[in-house]
């Protein structure tokens, strides 16, 4: 399979032959509770690059346990198990972000242009293709990252009915039904390479990419923190991944490393 | 001092256990003080108007007002924030808390968890012995050094 069967008829799931990254194995579930907590469960027993994927989930969950919506047959619960060898602790967060950015990428290479909302949200045109939610797990001296993604793939108009956010997928976006194998081993692909890439190159190639996605930066937005809510301009993104912003009425701009974006 | 160069000092000096850092360059003059520290309430950190420069976010004070045990015990571990971010007692809405005063942990045990871009941070206490106070309050913003969790060493 090539990018080239993107919109091909997709084969049943327990059909689907997948790998993670050198090789590691791909668990795939006709149903879960949740992909992270699966994974969580398992971390010390599988190997860095190791995925657990559902077709759907009953109780995915985003920040503050808000519900991830996940039916059955039609986008990607996934949770990729990393196990990097040395990384300091500030810069776990690089992980998720290195991923958001890989994923935008080939949303654009397959036709659609969509932005990173810090902290690492996929948005095209304010809805939301995409959200990540990691948990860093650690025993003994070693550490793990479980990164949780939820990609839009093949949802219609009426699975988002009721969200409180926009929300959209690839196939209300790019006007068909996207093959998830396809497009999960080639995601997977450039994945890996990008890790690898980070690894020696750190993580300024990939601000510099994020800079240059449109309808970010400078533009107004809210800032949740809490129970606080600041309104103002998104400026640019640190070195450490944090976020700079800019409240209204202010000149002096703020380094932002937990709350939540409403752009 | 470029701008990302003044992004990097910041960076490093809010990892950092220094409360108050000045800098001062043929173009750039930079005072930095965390929140906490001193009295400081307006712009913890100032630089000319052609360099502006980010503060950090002042974070609400969480210590809790009187230490339960004198803070020179030798027995006494305090568990610091190793990153900034919020902090949370319990792994999610609803389910139980880590740990409570007066419970036992072994080194190792996840104590709290600090959030911070979306990556939830388990934090393990590096001792064992009993939870004797816990010092920040579960949703708030902590810091790089943020006392989080006493604990009585056995």
């Amino acid at each position: 399979m090539t990018l080239d069967d993107l919109f091909s008829a997709e084969r049943p799931l327990e059909k689907w032959n997948l790998q993670g990254f050198h090789g590691a194995p791909v668990f795939l579930f006709p149903e879960i509770g949740s992909t992270n907590h699966w994974m969580k469960e398992r971390w010390t027993e599988n190997s860095h690059g190791s995925i657990a994927l559902a077709d759907q989930q009953n109780s995915g969950r985003g920040r503050f346990q808000r519900v991830w919506r996940s039916p059955a047959g039609k986008n990607i619960y996934l949770s990729l198990l990393l196990k990097p060898e040395t990384i300091p602790l500030t810069q776990w967060a690089h992980l998720t972000q290195v991923a958001a950015i890989t994923l935008a990428k080939f949303f654009e290479e397959i036709g659609l242009p969509v932005h990173v909302k810090w902290p690492n949200d996929i948005l095209f045109q304010g809805k939301k293709m995409c959200g990540i939610l990691s948990e860093r797990i650690s025993r003994g001296g070693s550490s793990g990252l479980v990164l949780g993604m939820g990609i839009n793939i093949n949802s219609t108009p009426e699975d988002f009915e009721g969200l409180d956010r926009l929300a959209s997928s690839l196939r209300i976006e790019l006007g068909r039904p996207v093959n998830r194998e396809v497009f999960l081993q080639e995601f997977l692909n450039r994945l890996e390479i990008a890790f690898k890439d980070f690894e020696s190159t750190g993580i300024e190639p990939w601000l510099t990419a994020w800079r240059g996605m449109k309808n970010f930066f400078g533009s107004p937005a809210r800032l949740v923190q809490v129970d606080q809510v600041t309104e103002g301009i998104i400026q640019d993104i640190c070195p450490d991944g944090s976020l700079l912003f800019l409240p209204d009425g202010q000149s002096i701009p703020i380094v932002i490393y937990s709350g939540d974006l409403e752009i | 001092m470029s701008e990302m160069n003044v992004k990097e000092l910041v960076e490093l000096f809010s990892r950092s256990d220094i409360a108050e850092l000045s800098y001062k360059d043929k173009d750039v003059e930079l005072r930095l003080k965390k929140a906490g520290s001193t009295t400081v309430t307006a712009p913890v950190m100032q630089v000319p108007a052609t360099m502006q420069a980010p503060a950090i976010i002042p974070a609400p004070t969480t210590a809790q007002a009187t230490p339960v045990v004198p803070m020179d015990d030798p027995k006494i571990a305090i568990i610091k924030c190793p990153l900034v971010g919020t902090f949370y007692l319990s792994p999610a809405p609803g389910q139980p808390d880590f740990v409570q005063v007066g419970k036992k942990v072994s080194k190792g045990d996840t104590v709290c968890i600090v959030e911070a871009m979306k990556v939830m941070n388990a934090i393990e206490s590096d001792v064992s012995g009993e939870v004797v106070e816990i010092m920040a309050e579960s949703g708030a913003l902590v810091e790089f050094g943020s006392p989080l969790i006493k604990i009585r060493t056995v």
